[in-house]
């Protein structure tokens, strides 16, 4: 009897090891999965993003993020290999699951630079003219698609409306400014110096002079003592 | 849950040959004044069965716990095993990961 029972314990020790492993292995493979799940999310929403900016991109910008989708999808291949051998990938999907959020990352930071170039040489002008009286009726409308804009450029677009918004914005914004565009260099500096409250007469040349007479802005401007 | 039974060194098979040799001449004996004589001797051999019979118990009720512990978890796992993800969906994320991005290779190009 007792050599039958431990018989029967050592049987049921080996099943019991047995469907330990079997549950183990299981385990690695569910949370394999979920950490695979991550990862396809991850790139999909990076590959979404970057279709959506590509035509955004420089060539050499756009050849260094495609290199670095490439060497992630070659290490997925190699990770999906390793898991047909070991099923715990966990930590090797983290890895790859923070160099796709790098890649994002990356993406990003070349949408942020494109937009903030395109909006940054408008903002600027508008912002030397904008005291000005024929400037003035325009104001609050520049000044919103400049916000607008600059969130744009901040917050990266998720869709191709996103997009086409923020095309339509800096088109407008260009628009407002292109009336904008004959003045000299010395009028800006001119400009950029009442701004920064530094001007004086000595900044005031013919040529700023003669642009101060034109329409009502010399209304618009007064001299004052330094304090 | 873990199980240890004290093994007992001291208890061996071959003490209990003499005793079991006893028991068989009790058993046997036709003389009712030898037969007093052994059966006023037999006391130690009692203690000794007492005691390996104490021994074999004790290990059969905690090899029986063993056993019925085992039993339910055997069971428990047979029934979360089961319900697991299967490896073809984890490959299967991968390869999804593999073909986006190829997908956009071939689009980018």
């Amino acid at each position: 009897m007792i050599v039958a029972l431990s018989g029967r314990v050592s049987q049921l020790l080996e099943t019991n090891r047995q469907l330990e492993l079997t549950q183990q292995q299981a385990l690695d493979v569910t949370q394999s999965a979920e950490e695979a799940r991550k990862l396809r999310e991850s790139v999909q929403n990076t590959v979404l993003f970057f279709q959506l900016i590509q035509s955004r991109l420089q060539k050499g910008e756009q050849k260094r993020l495609c290199d670095l989708l490439a060497s992630l999808a070659t290490d997925a291949a190699n990770t999906r290999q390793e898991f047909a051998k070991a099923p715990r990938q966990v930590a090797a999907l983290r890895q790859l699951q923070t160099r796709g959020v790098q890649i994002r990352s990356d993406a990003e930071g070349c949408w942020r630079s494109y937009a903030t170039g395109k909006v940054q040489p408008q903002t600027e002008l508008l912002r030397l003219v904008q005291q000005l009286p024929e400037m003035r009726a325009q104001s609050r409308t520049i000044n919103g698609l400049v916000e607008r804009l600059q969130r744009c450029a901040e917050s990266t677009p998720k869709t191709a409306s996103d997009l086409e918004q923020f095309d339509a914005a800096l088109a407008e914004l260009t628009k407002a400014s292109s009336q904008l565009q004959g003045l000299g260099p010395a009028v800006r500096n001119f400009l950029a110096m009442v701004l920064a409250g530094r001007a004086t007469v000595a900044d005031l040349t013919s040529e700023v002079l003669e642009w101060c007479r034109q329409g009502e802005r010399d209304k618009a401007l007064q001299i004052t003592f330094k304090s | 849950m873990a199980y240890y039974f004290q093994r007992r060194s001291d208890l061996k098979a071959s003490q209990l040959e003499p005793v079991y040799k006893r028991l068989d001449e009790v058993a046997i004996e036709q003389s009712r004044g030898r037969l007093a004589l052994r059966l006023s001797a037999i006391a130690e051999d009692q203690k000794t069965l007492k005691e390996y019979l104490k021994y074999f118990e004790d290990f059969h009720e905690l090899a029986q716990q063993q056993a019925d512990q085992l039993e339910k978890r055997i069971n428990q796992l047979r029934a979360t095993t089961s319900s697991q993800v299967s490896v073809q969906t984890v490959e299967q994320e991968f390869l999804k990961v593999e073909k986006l991005i190829e997908n956009m290779m071939g689009g980018a190009s």
